[in-house]
């Protein structure tokens, strides 16, 4: 391979004694193509597509927990055990679900809560044990999709006062 | 507030990923619950399914109290005159407008070491109307045949649950 060294601010280009080198005149100029290069990535976007829902049950006599778990197995504690057969309002229980759509060669990071609140007026219930999975949906390309599971444990007190009760998280996904 | 990280590799890396610094996307979820207020069950103070006064005969019978508390004897067993019987009575309180399920178990009364078995019939389901209901419980005595002479007296269970 031809070396070439170029002498800075004389614009002469010397080569060394390789016999096809070319020789540059004094005062004609080179050109050579250089290379750039850009790389586009899929911004990454987030859409939720279901809320953590807990749905309908009868305030209990103890303190109780109803769990719905990111797989969407409800659990209650005894006391909740009888709701389960409830009529349930249109939207059910399930875990809240969001779809994640990023560049499919990227890693990326889910931030979900640790716990939250909801309430109803002055009422207020806890939320805690959150778990959370993602299952890829697509993979195609460039683009690959997710879909974000999100359950948690509903505290429940004793007596606990009827009403609709809600509340709002954040979830940030981040490129790593 | 603390928060919880998930990660996610991409499966088919076929170069390394290129970190790009700042790229990321925030939602807002929701939770949501529905309290009601619990449902309440009260047997009626003096209410009881009282199968009333009869003799038995020789091969008995049965006694059949209707929710409205009229009843009948089969068999050899007689309702005897100034008999009185009655269904027995309960009432519901809760979530103003839900419906809910009605279950009645069956029972024995005894009088000593005597006893005779009854199953019960009550409506399968009610309503709650302004926050409350009612509803009465008839049912079926078996009447054993020459059964001892005397007051016999039992209990069963009664259930109600929203729908």
């Amino acid at each position: 391979m031809p070396h070439f060294r170029l002498l800075a601010g004389a614009g002469i280009l010397a080569c060394a004694a390789y016999p096809s080198c070319a020789h540059a005149e004094p005062g004609q100029s080179m050109q050579s193509a250089g290379s750039a290069a850009a790389e586009v990535v899929e911004q990454v976007q987030i859409q939720r597509l279901a809320n953590l829902r807990f749905g309908r049950f009868a305030t209990p006599s103890t303190p109780s927990t109803l769990r719905v778990a990111m797989t969407g197995a409800v659990t209650p504690s005894a006391d909740l055990a009888s709701s389960l057969s409830m009529a349930q309002p249109p939207e059910g229980r399930g875990p809240a679900q969001f779809r994640i759509e990023m560049d499919g060669n990227r890693g990326f990071t889910a931030y979900i809560p640790a716990s939250l609140t909801i309430s109803s007026g002055s009422a207020n219930m806890l939320v805690n044990a959150v778990e959370g999975r993602l299952v890829r949906i697509v993979s195609a390309g460039r683009q690959s999709i997710y879909r974000l599971d999100m359950g948690g444990t509903l505290r429940v007190g004793a007596n606990q006062a009827p009403g609709q009760y809600s509340g709002t998280f954040l979830v940030t996904v981040v490129y790593l | 507030m603390k928060k919880i990280a998930l990660f996610a590799i991409a499966a088919a890396i076929s170069t390394p990923a290129m970190a790009a610094p700042g790229d990321s996307a925030t939602a807002q979820g929701a939770a949501t619950a529905e309290v009601v207020a619990p449902i309440t069950l009260t047997h009626t103070p003096n209410a009881a399914l009282d199968f009333g006064t009869f003799t038995t005969g020789t091969t008995g019978g049965t006694v059949v109290v209707t929710q409205a508390g009229v009843a009948t004897d089969t068999g050899d067993v007689t309702l005897v005159s100034g008999s009185t019987e009655a269904a027995d009575a309960f009432t519901v309180a809760g979530d103003p407008g839900r419906s809910f399920s009605i279950t009645t178990g069956s029972g024995t009364v005894a009088n000593g070491s005597v006893t005779m078995a009854f199953t019960t019939s009550a409506p399968a389901s009610g309503t709650l109307t302004g926050g409350a209901a009612s509803f009465r419980v008839g049912g079926t005595l078996a009447v054993v045949g020459g059964a001892a002479a005397g007051t016999y007296t039992g209990s069963y269970n009664v259930t109600v649950a929203y729908n």
